[in-house]
């Protein structure tokens, strides 16, 4: 069988649980006779993204992706951009019977993607919360244990949360998350308020859309699976309870190699010796080793601690080492899977104190191969892989008394410590769990031949098609070479052919490598340079739309200035104008003085001319009444002296008609003169009128001229 | 009277497929006053399909094949049980246009023509004439080029010669296919049997017609699809083509041919592209058979050559 198992890390890069179960189960199927390859990323800054390299060991290749750009979303961390095509590329050469992925993380969906393309069976092992809870843990960031299942809502108040982890400086990879008491105020609120979001903002909204679209993403991926395996019922059943068919779900524990672990002294070997605890595994906070430190204040050289294990959380790790040297424990870092045997030596009982959900962590298998009993936190599957009160204990998590209060017992008494150490039995070995799984995977590469079977026309070009099909990619460059070698001959071609020459030759993997390399590098110059274009496109549009921007803020620009000048220019002559009404109004109000005085003068010389009028007409009434009297006069003189003295009075006749004449010519004088004073004062109205209408001195004048009795019609 | 013409479909399976277009082909057959017959070739192997449509087409003749063997064969089956002398091959996914076959018969009168074949337009689009098929051959590697489809050219107005005689409707003289031997196994189980077979006759200086005035609409089924993957079908067509090649190619062309495999070899090596060597391990697999016949004397250059100026 071809099989192909997917990792996120291999030793001795990653020396963790799964990793280093992946390593033992290559090596157990390579040990059967099976071809084994293992796709797995790895940084390596000296190489191209994505580009890959084979390495032999114990039998079976290690297929190095590289992978050295971080994930900067969490859309990121579920589609890393070009794996699905290196990983189907990759199986496109290979050409496994099966698919064993145990883990996507810096790898993505697309490897499950591209394995279903390839129509192969894929089995996908969960060892963790990955396929249910993006944070993997089912822990939320401030620690806190979650049991919610394919609640959006409440995974998005997990990214909001750990977006504001993220902004608060000095936490450095703080992993799971961090304990609210080791936050500032201001920090440890926000992240409350995160953890408790209703969601109801604009950001809160899209936030629960874009991890509603990732999860039913990453849900969809894994149901497209043939079968996932979980090494315990716990996670199997919250598998199942996150939309997983149960038909599709299995439990399949985990073996360990038994063999390596054999030889190891038994516990409490030595008589009079202090308690040996060991702490296996990392060191980030899910794992409680901080609970099991609290422990062990107090308790004195009683009791021994040997810390094995690291983690890339260092602020935390640092923290764990100054209280792991307060207490006399003994830390030892990350190990070699080779060494094993002297970690297991190294104390009596294992310690598993987490606060997260556990899985089936390997290291208990591992403590029990040892024959050692274990000491871990009731929580999560732990229960399925310690027998309570038969080979270890279980705790309540997080709680330091209780696990003090145990040890304290311990240290008085080891009777009970013995009878664990005696009930513990020897765990699955790797080799049946390896068998198990070989078996599942024959079951499924049987299932999937019987699919469909060709009408009897394609049969024999199906199934020579199929072979070539199924052939690795060096065995089917094997057979062209041979054929070409053949067909040489047949056609009467002398001398070898190039192609078998150079696929022959020990540089070739180089030579494919470095080729490939070249493909991937010419693929991202492809991808940058139609970057570069749209961006070019994109600067010209920019471009073209500023200058048009820019002719029509010239074009506007002229118009406001035009439009200036006309102001400038209209203020001007309304300043003129202003100006000249200026002067037209002092020199109308001058000349108003000037007619005001005029009048006062006419109104004087009216006044004399009226009082004049009156004392002329009385004169005229006198003289009137004197020349009637003097015709009687007369008129009685000529009747009484007749015709006597008719001579005399005709002279005093004539001396009295002259004196009336002189009377009319002195009438006529002031006559004259009354016109002429009437026309200077009409004079003096025509002015000012024209300045000011019909005003005062016009009413005043038709009264004057009513008065005396010429008022104009 | 026209000539009478035996019309031969071979179906595997897809009874509705064979009906509609058996119903297609009654109204040309009604229009030609009913002297021809037609035979369907069942190749399914169990005879469910002639035991579904014989009630419904009473004057269909249905030939059942005992094992399901492949179009070539089928077909092969259906043209020696045929009664008349003039066969029109017919694929089951191809609608026949009333007036068709008139015009087939009427090219056949000239003794030059081996096969006549009417318009077979993809999807009865009018502009995609599948039927104008010819060969290039460039660098050494023998390529089929349908104008219509591969590089948009405007179908042909008049009638014109072509390579071959495409098998999805074609009618020929039922003497001349057995006297050509027929076709060649060695392109079984799919593709370019036709194009061997049209070659041949080409070389015994006979030519294929495309003749505008007919025409027929291929409605395209898949009917290969549905028993093949895409990659199977891909890789028949693509050994095929080196077998077409090296079967008709002088022994001098073959050895100036081997640099061209080598070099084709070595790019599918370095592009890590497993298919190119899939089709090549294939053809290299079935190159014996291939090479097994006598060398032509006329080279396959000079073939392709006075096919696509021989008019």
């Amino acid at each position: 069988m071809r099989i192909a198992l997917v990792a996120h890390g291999f030793p001795p890069l990653e020396r963790t649980g799964v990793e280093n179960h992946v390593a033992d189960l290559a090596r157990e199927f390579a040990r059967s006779g099976h071809e084994v390859h293992v796709f797995v990323p790895r940084r390596d800054p000296r190489r191209p993204e994505l580009a890959l390299r084979a390495q032999e060991r114990d039998r079976y290749t290690i297929h190095w992706l590289t992978r050295n750009e971080p994930p900067r979303s969490a859309a990121d961390h579920l589609e890393v951009e070009g794996v699905e095509r290196a990983f189907g590329d990759w199986l496109d050469r290979e050409r496994p019977d099966v698919v064993h992925v145990h883990h996507v993380a810096k790898l993505g969906l697309g490897i499950l993607a591209a394995a279903k393309k390839l129509g192969v069976p894929v089995i996908f092992t969960a060892h963790d919360y990955f396929a249910i809870c993006h944070r993997i843990t089912m822990l939320r960031p401030d620690l806190e244990r979650c049991d919610k299942l394919g609640d959006a809502a409440a995974c998005t108040r997990c990214d909001l949360a750990v977006t504001q982890l993220n902004r608060v400086k000095g936490l450095g990879d703080y992993h799971a998350g961090v304990f609210p008491e080791d936050l500032e105020r201001g920090a440890r609120e926000q992240l409350a308020r995160a953890l408790g979001d209703p969601l109801s903002s604009r950001r809160g909204a899209t936030a629960l859309e874009e991890r509603r679209a990732l999860d039913a993403r990453r849900l969809a991926a894994l149901r497209a699976c043939e079968l996932v395996l979980t090494p315990s019922r716990f996670v199997g059943e919250r598998l199942i309870g996150a939309g997983l068919a149960r038909e599709r779900v299995a439990v399949e524990l985990l073996g360990v190699d038994v063999a390596a672990l054999a030889a190891v002294e038994r516990p409490f070997a030595q008589r009079n010796q202090p308690l040996r605890l060991g702490f296996v595994g990392g060191t980030s906070k899910h794992k409680g080793l901080h609970v099991l430190l609290a422990a062990l204040e107090g308790l004195g050289p009683r009791v021994r601690l040997s810390i094995w294990g690291d983690s890339s959380d260092r602020r935390w790790t640092e923290q764990l080492m100054e209280r792991a040297k307060s207490v006399g424990a003994t830390w030892n870092g990350a190990f070699d899977a080779a060494d094993r045997a002297r970690v297991f030596g190294s104390f009596d009982v294992l310690c598993v104190p987490s606060i997260w959900d556990e899985n089936a962590p390997l290291v208990i298998h591992e403590a029990f191969a040892a024959g050692r009993p274990v000491l871990a936190s009731r929580v999560g599957a732990l229960d399925e892989s310690v027998r309570d009160g038969v080979d270890g204990l279980l705790l309540p998590p997080g709680d330091a008394n209780a696990w003090r209060a145990v040890l304290e017992g311990w240290i008085r008494e080891r009777a009970p410590l013995e009878k664990l150490v005696a009930g513990v039995s020897a765990p699955r070995a790797l080799a049946d769990e390896a068998a198990a799984t070989l078996a599942r995977y024959a079951s499924l590469i049987a299932e999937r031949r019987e699919l469909t079977p060709p009408p009897a026309s394609l049969a024999a070009f199906h199934a020579e098609h199929t072979e070539l099909e199924c052939e690795p990619f060096d065995a089917l460059v094997e057979r062209v070479a041979r054929g070409l070698e053949r067909f040489r001959v047949r056609v009467g071609v002398e001398g070898a052919s190039c192609f078998a020459v150079t696929i022959r030759s020990g540089a070739a993997r180089e030579i494919l490598d470095r080729a490939r390399d070249a493909r991937s590098e010419r693929a991202w110059l492809a991808r940058s340079l139609a970057l570069r274009k749209d961006a070019r496109e994109e600067v010209a549009r920019l471009a073209r739309s500023q200058r048009e921007l820019a002719k029509r803020f010239e074009a506007e620009h002229a118009r406001l200035l035009a439009e200036r000048e006309a102001l400038i220019g209209a203020k001007t002559a309304a300043e003129e104008e202003l100006v000249r009404r200026q002067t037209h109004s002092e020199t109308v109000a001058t000349e108003l003085a000037r007619i005001q005085t005029a009048l006062s003068v006419c109104q004087a010389a009216h006044a004399r001319a009226e009082e004049f009028a009156q004392s002329n007409a009385e004169d005229r009434r006198k003289l009137g009444e004197h020349a009637a009297w003097l015709e009687r006069l007369l008129r009685d003189l000529a009747r009484e002296t007749g015709a006597a003295e008719s001579g005399e009075v005709e002279r005093e006749v004539a001396a009295a008609r002259e004196a009336l004449a002189s009377a009319h010519t002195a009438l006529a004088e002031l006559r004259r003169e009354l016109d002429w004073r009437r026309g200077e004062m009409r004079a003096a109205l025509g002015d000012r009128g024209g300045l000011f209408g019909k005003g005062e001195l016009g009413t005043r004048l038709e009264t004057w001229r009513a008065a005396d009795g010429s008022a104009p019609r | 009277m026209s000539t009478p013409v035996s019309i031969v479909m071979p179906a595997f399976g897809d009874p509705e497929l064979v009906a509609r277009s058996l119903v297609a082909l009654q109204l040309e057959l009604n229009a030609r006053g009913a002297i021809d017959e037609v035979v369907v070739v069942d190749d399914g192997g169990t005879g469910d399909l002639a035991r579904e449509l014989a009630p419904r087409f009473s004057r269909v003749r249905f030939v059942a094949q005992t094992k399901n063997g492949g179009f070539a064969r089928a077909l092969s089956a259906g043209v020696a049980s045929a009664r008349h002398e003039l066969v029109f091959a017919l694929n089951s996914d191809v609608l026949v246009r009333v007036g068709t076959l008139a015009p087939l018969v009427e090219a056949l009168d000239d003794a030059h023509v081996f096969a006549a074949v009417p318009r077979v337009l993809l999807g009865a689009d009018e502009r995609r004439v599948e039927s104008w098929v010819r060969f290039t051959h460039d660098e050494g590697r023998l390529r089929l080029e349908q104008p219509c489809l591969t590089s948009r050219a405007r179908p042909p107005r008049r009638d014109c010669d072509v390579a071959f005689p495409v098998g999805g409707a074609c009618l020929m003289r039922k003497r001349e296919f057995a006297e050509l031997g027929g076709f060649d196994p060695l392109f079984e189980p799919f593709y370019f049997e036709d194009a061997d077979l049209g070659l041949r006759a080409w070389r015994a200086g006979k030519r294929t017609r495309l003749v505008v005035a007919a025409a027929v609409e291929h409605r395209h089924r898949a009917t290969i699809g549905r028993v093949a993957s895409e990659r199977l079908v891909r890789a028949a067509l693509e050994r095929n083509t080196y077998l077409l090649q090296w079967k008709h190619s002088t022994a001098a062309e073959l050895v100036a041919h081997v640099a061209a495999l080598e070099r084709e070899a070595v790019e599918a090596w370095l592009d890590e592209d497993r298919e190119r060597l899939e089709w090549l391990a294939l053809a290299l697999a079935a190159a014996e058979r291939a090479l097994a016949a006598p060398r032509p004397v006329e080279s396959l250059d000079a073939l392709v050559r006075r096919v696509a100026t021989d008019d």
